[in-house]
């Protein structure tokens, strides 16, 4: 069972409850209602379900070539997925998967961490790992995945993104932080209307005031015990942020079936929506970015894709998939570069999977597990590049220099420890509970 | 020296029995002030939980209602079913074993507003169930929307106090009387009839109920 504990009271519990006994009091005052400070910095985390294949992804081969201990496959894709793209980066060129056509526009704030250890081939494990980026205890995981690091640190009282860490299909965890860093659960993206919009029953005015004074007049005697805010405060606390959801109509900037509004026309163009479609991959994008651009999030978790756990069908599945992963993170990019962050200053994209995929077919037309993984970053925190490589021939991990990110006898080998204390520290959060020294070459 | 092996373990078992059986360690039980809270019963060793109150004992984590108890519990409350549940429980926390593995147990936004919905639909049908004459009415069991004499609400209230929250509360004591605004509180109510607008008002009274942390937390 995931861990969901929040033992710290600490100064978020304080506000939490500061802001939650004067909460009921300040509902009339809409005020600030969406606008996150513009010193937070914001994370979307996009992940792709099921262990994507990176040789049609971030590591790919070329195809001209022959490389022993890899099957390339390239006869049995589709035409599109038979060629990678060569991409000159801060690092020099290197290639990009045939699945990522649409991101080589943002080239110029991508670094690519290839030769990943993630010490597992188990979904559950390595699931907990790539989005704590701290081992786990077997499957269970340890530690707060980075979104819910990246909210606890963000403004808290009247300022506060009401929805500080969103998870849309994915699951998030927070094992140190106060409750109010806690992710907000959402199965399918279409779900953030139901929350955003009007309660489906609604009693008149003059009695949902007096409920509302009735709740506060009325004792409870759950909480004198418990060390976090009361639960009183923290329904005092999501009711107000609820409140302010609805002064300002914002379920309306989700509606993106909607016709005659220019900006839903633009978010539908952007992601490629089309009529009818629900919780794809753009879709799921299309949310994150307007919980980013809306200032009602500071961190958002999606999941990105449909399974790419193909030990079957591997051509017929594992391209299209992927490509619409990235596809969508494509345009989630456009979309923040276009609006309110054009070069990713304060917002950081992370697009990973929790390994990779064996560089040898099995003998059912699929790929198994494979430790050795990826991980994708846009953002200005970090050199834009290539960091790390696998071995050429058969995939494998190889030690690296980590001042230089290339291959070196006796150096070190790239953890998700690394990435994650690299990122915290990019944006000046304490990356001490990684345990590891920040890639200080390569940030920005 | 068979003889003697078994001759050493029988004297080995009958000393162990011998011995003093060490007396099961006592506990002391804290003692407990007007409001329900532990006294503190001495130094407490603060080392143990180092960034917790002194004066409090360690206590185990507040938790919510998962999905799937939100759901049977305001079946046994109201008796009526929430009709949306299914298309909510993953909102609400229930893991699909796809994807999500761990039910969510964290009050959020998210949790705050479906209750509500919940609870404003259950607590609907629950009094304009009662008022076309249910069997075992939950809402108005002592009480119609007819009457608006205090003793009665009050009456009906202490029932509502322990059908949702489990507390036994005496009609007149101070716990009834947020509620009892809510029932005479002198507001006009866009409400056909002054029976229509009592209904309206015992809605709110449940709803009030089932969306309270005493309901929803433990």
């Amino acid at each position: 069972m995931a861990r969901r504990t929040s033992r710290r009271m600490g100064r978020r519990g304080f506000l939490g409850g500061a802001l939650a006994a004067g909460g009921l009091l300040g509902l009339g005052s809409a005020g600030r209602l969406l606008a996150a400070t513009p010193t937070d910095h914001r994370l979307v985390t996009c992940y792709l379900t099921g262990a994507w294949d990176v040789l049609l992804g971030l590591d790919p081969r070329d195809p001209a070539r022959r490389y022993p201990g890899v099957q390339l496959g390239t006869d049995a894709l589709a035409p599109r997925y038979r060629e990678p793209i060569p991409v000159t980066t801060g690092t020099g060129e290197a290639l990009w998967g045939s699945t990522m056509g649409q991101l080589v526009p943002h080239r110029d704030v991508a670094t690519i961490f290839r030769g990943l250890n993630m010490n597992t081939v188990a979904h559950l494990t390595g699931r907990a790992y790539v989005q704590t980026c701290r081992r786990p205890a077997g499957s269970v995981p340890r530690g707060s995945s980075l979104g819910t690091v990246w909210a606890a640190e963000g403004a808290a009282g009247p300022d506060a993104a009401i929805l500080p860490n969103v998870a849309i299909g994915v699951e998030s965890y927070n094992a140190e932080h106060g409750t109010e860093a806690s992710a907000v659960g959402l199965a399918r993206a279409e779900e953030i209307e139901v929350l955003l919009g009007a309660p489906t029953r609604e009693l008149p005015g003059a009695l949902g005031r007096l409920l509302a004074e009735a709740k506060e007049r009325s004792e409870s005697c759950v909480g004198h015990t418990y060390r976090e805010p009361s639960p009183r405060a923290q329904f005092a606390l999501s009711r107000e942020r609820l409140a302010r959801l609805r002064a300002d109509d914002v379920a309306a900037r989700f509606a993106f079936d909607r016709v005659g509004d220019p900006e839903i026309d633009r978010v539908r163009a952007i992601y490629g929506i089309s009529s009818g479609d629900t919780n794809t991959p753009a879709i799921r994008a299309a949310v994150a970015g307007k919980l980013l651009s809306t200032g009602l999030s500071r961190a958002v978790s999606v999941g990105m894709s449909e399974s790419l756990d193909t030990h079957f069908d591997w051509a017929g599945l594992q391209p299209p998939r992927q490509e619409a992963g990235f596809d969508a993170v494509a345009s989630l990019l456009t979309d923040i570069r276009e609006t309110d962050d054009p070069d990713l200053e304060r917002t950081t994209v992370v697009v990973c999977s929790e390994f990779a995929r064996r560089p040898i077919f099995n003998g059912r037309g699929g790929r198994d597990h494979w430790f050795v993984g990826a991980m994708m970053v846009f953002g200005r925190g970090l050199r834009p590049g290539v960091f790390g490589a696998t071995g050429a021939d058969d995939l494998g991990l190889l030690e690296l220099d980590f001042g230089t990110g290339r291959p070196h006898p006796g150096g070190e080998v790239l953890r998700p420890e690394h990435i994650a204390a690299t990122l915290t520290a990019s944006v000046g959060l304490d990356h001490s509970v990684y345990r590891v020294d920040p890639l200080d070459a390569w940030l920005a | 020296m068979k003889n003697i092996g078994l001759g050493a373990w029988i004297a080995l078992a009958a000393a162990s029995c011998a011995s003093p059986v060490p007396a099961e360690p006592t506990q002391e039980v804290p003692s407990i002030d007007e409001e329900g809270r532990p006294e503190p019963s001495g130094p407490l060793d603060v080392e143990r939980v180092p960034d917790a109150p002194a004066e409090l004992p360690a206590a185990r984590r507040l938790r919510r209602l998962s999905a799937e108890q939100l759901d049977r519990s305001l079946r046994v409350a109201t008796g009526q079913r929430w009709r949306d549940f299914e298309r909510r429980a993953a909102a609400l926390g229930r893991p699909d074993y796809d994807e999500v593995l761990s039910e969510n147990r964290e009050i959020s936004v998210a949790f705050d507003k479906l209750v509500g919905d919940a609870a404003a639909e259950t607590c609907s049908d629950a009094v304009a169930a009662d008022r076309a004459g249910a069997a075992a009415p939950a809402i108005l069991r002592h009480a119609s929307v007819a009457d608006v004499a205090e003793p009665v609400l009050r009456r009906n209230v202490s029932y509502l106090l322990l059908r949702f929250h489990g507390v036994v509360v005496p009609p007149d004591d101070p716990r009834v009387e947020p509620w009892l605004h809510l029932l005479t509180a002198p507001v006009a109510l866009d409400a056909s009839t002054g029976e229509d607008a009592m209904a309206l008002r015992w809605t709110a009274v449940c709803i009030g109920l089932a969306t309270h942390p005493d309901f929803l937390t433990y």
